[in-house]
């Protein structure tokens, strides 16, 4: 199973930004140190009291020059706001700066605010997620291309420089709506699930998704990588209770800032639940806290259900746990749950 | 005076794009152990056989976390090309990488194969130019900022993240056809001027460049620098034949590549004139190659001709000359020529 680190260049109360940078950085080199395979980064945009990660390719070409081993994901990038050609560019440069690290995680994230901001109609947001997509391979796998889509139109472009992993970086797609899971699944790729969606929801989904992909004739069972909160504690009291706080304000930051952002209802109401969830309820359902036993066996649980190959773990849920701790819970991760799965 | 280098990532020939990659990466690592001031990133699109520099930013973002004390600079941002939200996101981003080490440079590029292959009409590139240099500057120092203008609208939105240094980092503008020197002398930024130009017509043009200043009311005269290849060594003979075969490569790719693809007849007829000479007359007029004591006494001659704050030394024209004789040349250049100007 990969074990992966999702790095959202939070912004801490009171902290200024580049302090946000500096932590980061200092979280993707322990992630880098202690063995963890890939580090994963989000996109925001326009929301300065959540993170400064508004340009994650540019960061992840940082982190490539920092970094030796670490597979370096994007989760995920929001392909309809950007400029698919220069996207095609960036990536290829990370890619080669990286010797092949990139993976390249794409969605269209739920949250109209980024739409807003770039004045892009979310309305469009599936149909150019998909000509963008589209764009992309073509750039990065012909010599030459043209497009004529209805956003983007190119004319002959070579694009430079090309990928370092060929045919191409490898792609995985961020689903949430019921409809997205039979799409990607049917177009072969590689997902990211969220465990803010219920177990039961996801395996029905899942099963969708697999089915699509068997139905399109693609090989084996599909990868899917599982988008969760983690937090690994010494004993089982201190890892319920140390991220606690942080968790608290994650989720309720959620329902009063992301819903009136959100641009599906599946999501909003899945966020307006969360909220009201007692947090011993959430520690069973939604999150991955607990000794190294514990959340062992709910990581085994979770992939004997989900048939997950993957997980992204986010380790400081909600921002706020003091970074000394989410050191020491990714060591304790990395030297006691991860050789399990490995 | 300023000492810059300047890294255009040139494809090698016979080489793959990521050994090219990894050598200009090096003459960039040269510039900052060496002890340079600055090193200057160029961005060109879609011509494999010239440079791999699609993406500077992102090149950047690896440049920041190899080095620690050169500045950082953008030689040029093709800014009418791009989304100026992106843009600035991008440049903050980086100028919070590098802990305000970004110089922002802009043009429009006389390029045509940019704007064909991002499909933007030539003719609305002085518009995008400073349309869009407007947009960074408002998202960079306002708190929240709206635009309503010919190409871009954007209402209400936060910037984030903002730059490093404050209020912005340095703009500079590149000037190279006469209308270019007017509108930066309008705008009153300082500009950056490329050898290829000429010097009868650079003296001509910096003089018309300090007058449209004055006229707009900027006081100060304007900061000049003059971005020309430089090739150092220890004796004449080696300074001339060394990089010959790659200057000579250049002026074949200008040929063939740039020359039919220029926009301004302009700027068309100066470089067919700079791809008809002989090696003989580049030496003598439109680059420094040569003993540490003869680039000395051409700086010196160009200061005093254009009034110079600094100069960004082409290190590497054409991109073919052997890595460890560039990286003798930097350290030529920045331990026996620059003493004498600071």
């Amino acid at each position: 199973m990969d074990f992966g680190m999702l790095t959202d260049f939070h912004v801490r109360p009171g902290g200024s930004q580049p302090e946000a940078f500096e932590e980061s950085f200092r979280q993707v080199d322990v992630a880098e140190t202690l063995g963890m395979d890939s580090v994963w980064l989000g996109e925001h945009h326009f929301t300065p009291d959540r993170s400064v990660l508004a340009s994650p390719l540019t960061i992840a070409s940082t982190i490539s020059a920092r970094t030796e081993r670490l597979r370096i994901g994007l989760a995920v990038q929001v392909l309809p706001l950007g400029n698919p050609l220069r996207m095609a560019e960036e990536t290829a440069t990370v890619d080669q700066i990286s010797k092949g690290r990139l993976d390249f995680g794409i969605g269209r994230s739920g949250l109209t605010r980024y739409y807003e901001g770039y004045n892009v109609p979310y309305g469009e947001s599936r149909a150019r997620f998909i000509e963008s997509l589209d764009i992309i391979m073509k750039a990065w796998t012909q010599e030459r291309f043209s497009h004529d889509g209805e956003y983007h139109s190119f004319h002959d472009v070579t694009v430079v420089p090309k990928p370092y992993q060929r045919p191409h970086p490898p792609i995985r797609v961020a689903v949430a709506s019921a409809d997205t899971f039979a799409l990607m699944g049917g177009r072969g790729f590689p997902i990211f699930a969220s465990a803010n969606t219920p177990v039961s929801v996801l395996q029905e989904r899942l099963s969708q998704y697999r089915q699509a992909r068997r139905e399109a004739g693609h090989p084996g069972d599909g990868d899917v990588a599982l988008r969760i909160p983690a937090y690994v504690g010494e004993t089982a009291e201190r890892a319920r209770s140390e991220p606690r706080a942080s968790t608290e304000h994650g989720v309720a930051y959620a329902a009063s800032e992301l819903i009136a952002t959100a641009a599906s209802e599946e999501v909003a109401e899945r966020m307006r639940q969360a909220a009201e969830t007692p947090y011993e309820e959430l520690l069973k359902r939604r999150l991955l806290y607990g000794t190294p036993q514990e959340v062992t066996e709910r990581l085994a649980m979770l992939q004997d259900e989900l048939g997950i190959s993957g997980v992204v773990l986010e380790m400081n849920y909600g921002s706020r746990i003091p970074y000394d701790r989410v050191v020491i819970s990714v060591r304790v991760l990395t030297e006691k749950v991860m050789p399990n799965f490995k | 005076m300023h000492f810059g280098t300047f890294a255009e990532f040139n494809t090698r020939v016979g080489k793959t794009q990521a050994q090219t990659l990894r050598e200009s990466l090096r003459e960039v690592e040269a510039a900052e152990t060496m002890g340079m001031d600055s090193v200057w990133l160029a961005e060109d699109h879609f011509s494999p056989a010239n440079t791999i520099m699609g993406s500077p930013f992102t090149i950047a973002g690896a440049v920041a976390a190899r080095t620690k004390r050169v500045r950082i600079g953008m030689g040029v941002v093709l800014l009418p090309l791009h989304n100026p939200v992106r843009v600035a996101e991008e440049a903050s981003t980086l100028d919070l990488l590098s802990d305000g080490r970004l110089d922002f440079g802009v043009g429009r590029s006389p390029v045509l194969v940019n704007y064909r292959g991002f499909n933007i009409p030539y003719d609305e590139a002085r518009d995008r130019l400073s349309e869009g240099l407007e947009v960074v500057k408002k998202a960079w120092t306002e708190e929240t900022f709206s635009h309503q203008g010919k190409h871009w609208s954007f209402k209400d939105v936060t910037l984030v993240p903002k730059p490093y240094q404050s209020p912005h980092p340095p703009i500079w503008f590149a000037a190279s056809s006469e209308e270019s020197f007017v509108q930066a002398g309008e705008m009153g930024l300082p500009i950056l001027i490329p050898s290829v130009t000429g010097f009868p017509k650079l003296v001509e043009r910096v003089a018309v460049y300090r007058k449209v200043r004055q006229a707009a009311g900027y006081s100060e005269p304007g900061e000049v620098m003059l971005r020309i290849p430089a090739y150092a060594a220890e004796t004449e003979a080696k300074a001339r034949s060394e990089p010959e075969p790659s200057t000579l490569h250049k002026v074949e790719l200008r040929a063939k590549i740039l020359l039919p693809n220029i926009a301004s007849e302009d700027v068309a007829r100066e470089f067919k004139k700079a791809s008809e000479v002989s090696y003989d007359d580049i030496l003598r007029d439109s680059v420094m190659y040569g003993t540490p004591d003869a680039i000395v006494d051409r700086i010196q001659e160009y200061r005093e001709m254009l009034g110079l704050s600094g100069v960004i030394l082409e290190t590497n024209l054409g991109g073919q000359i052997p890595i460890d004789l560039v990286v003798n040349s930097i350290g030529l250049l920045a331990k026996k020529v620059m003493p004498a100007f600071k």
